[in-house]
């Protein structure tokens, strides 16, 4: 079977999807194969576009942890790859989000410190207007000036339970109405994946199954959380080698479809994650 | 042997008032039948002229309510295209007196129609506010919803406003038969379908619009009896007529009854005063000066010219950092001296002609920031 290499570029998040790829290797389809290009995120908005790939310029931090998480290659070259995995960087429904829907409100969902009522076809615009600017989406826009390799982006594991627990102790009650959570997250999605295949992008979430509440993952899955460095492992936010594995399923079975049908950029994986964009 | 005309002061003459005066002194041109602060809670409804007055009011310290801000994550760039920040709710351009009227009592009853709502390419679009969702709305039920919310803050603004400024757009309109419903954008256009059995075209006199603008006074008068009113009458010609007149005769009609209910209302109540915008940009008295190329547009300098009479009168010193109205000013009173100049050739530097240039660029943005309904009527001519 000839080899199917995937790139992957990501944060301190891809270390639970790398550990779990290397743990269950066995599981992997055959011939399959990962290059990690890893740094902070705060490095990785320095990557610019020279020749046909991605460098660091003159970021010599951003240029070590690419050769270092990578294991010798500084540039990121898209087309010696088959597919490009961005991980991590993307879209994180956080608090911000449940700020903005405390200032307006939906036909569906609303609340009295609602200012107005906004349509959804609204609400996606504006969202979308602000995912735009987003590292992934910065990225795959880089590389889709250089390649026209499929991309899929991953986002960010959903915050940790903890913070749930801490918001509803601290905020409304709205903020546990799982109903309203539900709606916001599946709006703030929807968002989300258009941007993306606008970009030329596929988008992938972590499974409902790692999640306690939408938008939130299960505590379990920050234990032991892995970063680049151990030493630096703190708090909740990374999650663990077992979470790794519970998106990389999914992720590998993407990658498979790819392998097999070779479908081309951006091209959704299912109608639920690509709705049409309204206008 | 005496004559009534004996006298007088020069604003009272032609050529005292507008050949030798024009357009650089206009301070006569407008004495406030009552003041307007700051402090007092103004709204802005109108025709899309009136959108640049709002603006102004604002960026020169002025209280222009709104009841319906656009979320902050919302980017400045999506606002006008979602109808926030034109008004003081997002109703849209209300071009006409009935309209207005419509507003007001649908804002005091809480009423929704669904025979407003309009359909195009599976997408739902509220026809008295065409233009405040770009996409439309996913259903008639959310449509509704949200229109129900826009009523209830709109009434809160008629309760709650100082002074109400509006500017009157246009006397052409189009109703829905069987629901004598008014809309400010023919069926068609935005959404629906023109049917002529359902839908007629309306052309509104002198007497509906004064009683239509009187009536809607009185309503909002009766939650909110301190509101005091003023009226403008838009300089914008119209850019297409139903009315089988050639569209300049349909035009300065339509602009004519506007302009005499205007002055008819001023007249009738102490509480509505009648500031001359439409007199500054549109008579002899700008010389044609304050238009765009498409003779239809009206160009920064005139909307700045238009606010500093405004301001001035009202004693208000102009903010700098608003930028145009100074300019605009300076820029009329040199008019006569580029005159000279094209005589004697070219005068001003590269440097100088440069630094304009991106002054009327950015000038010239601001004005394409202007919402115009009737604006989409140009892609039907042929």
């Amino acid at each position: 079977m000839s080899t199917f290499s995937v790139c992957f570029i990501g944060n301190s998040h891809m270390v639970a999807v790398k550990e779990a790829w290397t743990e269950h290797a066995d599981e992997v389809p055959s011939g399959m194969r990962a290059v990690y290009f890893g740094a902070l995120s705060t490095l990785l908005k320095y990557l610019i576009v020279e020749g046909e790939a991605l460098v660091a310029g003159r970021k010599t931090a951003l240029r070590n942890r690419l050769i270092q998480t990578s294991e010798g290659a500084e540039r990121i070259e898209p087309n010696l790859y088959d597919a490009i995995v961005v991980y991590g960087l993307a879209f994180s429904f956080t608090e911000r989000v449940h700020r903005a829907f405390e200032r307006f409100g939906t036909a569906q969902f609303t609340s009295k410190k609602a200012e107005c009522l906004l349509s959804r076809a609204c609400v996606l615009d504006m969202f979308g207007s602000a995912l735009k600017r987003e590292l992934s989406i910065r990225l795959v826009t880089q590389i889709r000036t250089i390649s026209d390799i499929p991309i899929i982006v991953h986002t960010k594991p959903f915050r940790p339970e903890g913070e749930f627990r801490k918001e509803i102790s601290i905020q409304s009650a709205r903020s546990s109405d799982l109903d309203y959570l539900k709606g916001t997250l599946a709006i703030f999605q929807e968002a989300a994946a258009a941007v993306c295949a606008e970009a030329g992008a596929d988008l992938m979430w972590p499974e409902e199954s790692v999640c306690s509440a939408p938008g939130y993952t299960k505590s379990e899955f920050s234990l032991h959380g892995l970063r680049f460095n151990p030493k630096e492992a703190k708090g909740d936010v990374h999650m663990n080698k077992e979470y790794g594995w519970i998106v990389l399923r999914p992720l590998l079975a993407r990658l498979a479809e790819i392998q097999s049908t070779r479908k081309g950029i951006g091209e959704p994986q299912s109608e639920l994650l690509l709705p049409p964009l309204l206008c | 042997m005496s004559s009534p005309y004996d006298g007088l002061r020069p604003s009272a003459y032609w050529k005292s008032g507008v050949v030798e005066n024009a357009p650089q002194n206009a301070d006569d041109l407008y004495a406030p039948k009552f003041p307007i602060a700051r402090s007092d809670g103004i709204a802005t409804a109108g025709s899309c002229f009136a959108q640049h007055i709002a603006r102004h009011l604002r960026k020169n310290g002025f209280t222009v309510l709104d009841m319906e801000p656009a979320p902050r994550l919302m980017p400045d760039d999506m606002r006008a295209a979602y109808g926030f920040s034109l008004y003081s709710a997002r109703y849209g351009n209300i071009y006409t007196a009935r309209h207005l009227l419509q507003l007001a009592r649908d804002a005091f009853s809480g009423n929704v129609d669904a025979s407003d709502i309009w359909v195009k390419d599976g997408r739902f679009y509220d026809a008295i506010r065409p233009t405040i969702e770009r996409c439309g709305f996913d259903s008639v039920e959310e449509a509704l919803a949200i229109r129900r919310s826009h009523l209830e803050k709109v009434r809160k603004l008629f309760e709650t406003m100082d002074v109400f400024v509006f500017t009157f757009g246009l006397t052409e309109a189009w109703v829905n038969k069987s629901t004598g419903r008014v809309y400010p954008i023919a069926p068609g256009t935005v959404a629906g379908a023109y049917d002529p059995d359902l839908f007629a075209f309306i052309n509104f006199g002198f007497n509906e619009i004064r009683d239509d603008f009187s009536l809607f006074r009185n309503l909002v008068r009766e939650c909110n009896p301190g509101v005091r009113f003023l009226l403008t009458v838009s300089p914008v010609p119209l850019t297409a007529t139903a009315s089988n007149y050639h569209v300049l005769i349909a035009s300065t009609y339509s602009k004519s009854v506007l302009r005499s209910a205007a002055g008819a209302l001023c007249s009738e109540y102490a509480d509505i005063d009648y500031f001359p915008s439409y007199e500054i940009i549109a008579t002899p008295w700008s010389r044609g000066a304050f238009y765009e190329s498409n003779l239809r547009s009206v160009s920064s300098d005139g909307v700045a010219t238009v606010m500093r009479v405004f301001f001035s009168a009202h004693g208000v010193q102009l903010n700098e950092a608003a930028g145009g109205a100074e300019e605009g000013r300076d820029r009329l009173a040199n008019r006569p001296l580029r005159e000279r100049r094209d005589a004697k050739g070219q005068k001003s530097s590269k440097r100088r002609s440069k630094k304009k240039k991106k002054k009327l660029k950015q000038r010239s943005r601001e004005s394409e920031n202007e919402v115009c309904d009737d604006l989409l009527l140009e892609a039907f001519a042929p």
